[in-house]
């Protein structure tokens, strides 16, 4: 069973064609990496999966209904986020804002009752909805701030924070969406071979704690190799070649465009 | 010297111009909308009640509130064609919002035109006034301190990741836009019928400014920043009125001044509550004791 299915997906930025024709699969509960030189397209698919690019041509299927064109936060909603290559963090606000922020999806108070029972006696607002899920929001930040090791700096600036606690957070800000499917873009960029180690682990780790389905852009050979199941290569735009990390190593085409060193070896 | 008569004036022009200054807080200093058109939310709100009360006989308070409904109500229309604009196109279009409301009002002669029109009942007290603000402060802090007012942030800090995360931004730029406009249009009102007089001059893109200065000035994202930036610019004038001609000249002068020392504004981001004091001066008595013990 496939949690999203993409189906000849066509992108075109005037006369540049950045996506072609690429078609594949997801499949639940696995990890797929999207791997190619630089300007192959892969952050373009990303953006358009999440809806921040509008399609040219093709379908995005994701649990079975079609998303293509539809809007970005909608498409969050349905359960599908990411994080940034370039990291986009609410820079300003803390280690928890930014977490507690991101977790607005799981309560539904209105705003009416947010300005009503917001500065009233804890006796008659202990009653109230908006009592009980904001309750519920900061349980749940704690939880995830927890999870990804975040708790010791929760009131650091996020902008303030080491570059691997960047990255952490943004992927804890994505969790609090309970998301279905998690797009991560080059989420080891920067680190050092230790720091990608961990965060190898990392991704298997919440990938069973939270039942879902990773997508990951990714230069790291090692990490890629390592935790994926299924690796799709991208090149120019195409797809280039797709299968498990054994056969994509020892595809020729796939060597002689991105991996190289397949003939001198 | 000073009369209470003469102090309670300028508490009073304050505390309604603190109204637009509270919406305009909402929308640039959390949501991150520049508006240059709140001037004429003002407008429609003060010219509203004003028709409420004198052409409808509706009472105050009611009268009020339409008027900002009113204004809330334009806003809407405004957002609806304005806020899918990037960045400086939305302020741009409130821009022109304004003005073209001013210059409305200077034709339509059943208002009095650019004369102007007097004889407004004179019933904004100085305890409406406190009251309102007071009520007016309480709901903002509510707003803010929810989810929707943490969304607000959201979209001011970084538009894509918020939608990422499943927040409709137009939505919550709308609704921030709205409660904004609703406040500017109540605070009009309220001039309206503090001056007993009204005119379309009044409501100028300089007025629009000013609040926008005030808003900065206070410090973006800060609504303690916004209360203390509105009683100090609005009273500043007075107080250098021994400087005479010089009067605002000297006005700028300090506002450049404070800018430069505190280009975050004076509260920069941060709220001064009971919380914060308590903590402070619970550090203080610990300072205090440390050094007694050594």
């Amino acid at each position: 069973m496939n949690i999203l299915q993409v189906n000849g997906l066509t992108k075109q930025f005037g006369g540049l064609t950045a996506v072609n024709d690429v078609t594949f699969d997801v499949e639940r509960g696995s990890i797929t990496g999207l791997i190619g030189p630089n300007g192959a397209g892969k952050t373009t698919i990303f953006n358009l999966v999440t809806g921040v690019y509008k399609v040219t041509g093709g379908k995005i299927v994701f649990d079975g209904k079609e998303i293509q064109n539809e809007e970005a936060f909608k498409i969050a909603n349905m359960g599908i986020t990411r994080t940034f290559q370039n990291i986009r963090l609410f820079k300003r606000l803390t280690v928890y804002e930014n977490v507690l922020t991101a977790c607005q999806y799981n309560a539904n108070y209105s705003l009416f009752e947010a300005m009503v029972f917001g500065l009233v006696p804890k006796k008659i607002k202990r009653n109230s909805r908006f009592y009980r899920e904001e309750k519920l929001l900061k349980e749940q930040a704690e939880e995830l701030m927890e999870i990804l090791g975040l708790q010791d700096r929760r009131n650091f600036i996020a902008n303030n924070l080491p570059y691997g606690f960047q990255r952490r957070l943004e992927i804890a800000r994505a969790l609090a969406l309970r998301p279905k499917l998690l797009l991560l873009d080059e989420p080891a960029a920067g680190m050092n071979p230790e720091e990608t180690e961990k965060l190898t682990e990392l991704i298997a780790f919440i990938r069973d704690k939270f039942d879902l389905s990773v997508l990951l852009i990714e230069h790291h050979m090692d990490l890629v190799m390592e935790i994926c199941d299924k690796i799709v290569v991208l090149n120019f735009g195409c797809k280039l070649a797709e299968g498990t990390p054994k056969e994509i190593q020892q595809n020729p085409e796939v060597q002689k465009a991105y991996l190289g060193g397949g003939n001198n070896a | 010297m000073l009369s209470w008569y003469y102090l309670k004036g300028i508490i009073m022009l304050a505390g309604i111009y603190l109204l637009p200054v509270l919406g305009l807080s909402l929308l640039t200093g959390f949501t991150g909308l520049f508006s240059f058109g709140h001037a004429g939310f003002m407008a429609i709100g003060g010219y509203t009640t004003a028709f409420m009360m004198m052409k409808l006989e509706v009472p105050f308070i009611p009268a009020i509130l339409m008027g900002g409904l009113f204004a809330a109500f334009f806003s809407f229309i405004i957002g609806k064609l304005t806020l899918k604009l990037k960045g400086d196109y939305f302020c741009i279009a409130t821009l022109g919002f304004g003005e073209a409301i001013r210059l409305l009002l200077d034709n339509i002669q059943y208002f009095g035109g650019a004369r102007g029109w007097p004889g407004l009942p004179l019933k904004t007290t100085l305890i409406t006034v406190i009251i309102i603000d007071i009520i007016a402060v309480i709901l903002l802090r509510n707003i803010i301190r929810s989810r929707h007012g943490r969304n607000m942030i959201a979209v001011r800090e970084e538009e894509l990741a918020s939608s990422i995360i499943g927040i409709d931004t137009f939505k919550y730029k709308m609704i921030s836009l709205v409660i904004s406009a609703f406040y500017a249009g109540v605070g009009g009102g309220l001039l309206g019928t503090y001056l007993g007089f009204l005119q379309p001059k009044i409501f100028s893109l300089t007025r629009s400014t000013e609040l926008t200065i005030i808003v900065i000035f206070g410090g973006l994202g800060s609504l303690t920043g916004s209360v203390v930036g509105t009683i100090l610019l609005i009273a500043l004038p007075e107080i250098l009125r021994s400087f005479a001609n010089w009067r605002l000249v000297v006005y700028g002068v300090i506002v450049v001044f404070i800018m430069i020392a505190r280009p975050e504004g004076l509260m920069g981001g941060k709220e001064l509550s009971f919380d914060v004091l308590r903590n402070l001066f619970r550090k203080r008595v610990k300072e205090a004791k440390a050094e007694g013990g050594k």
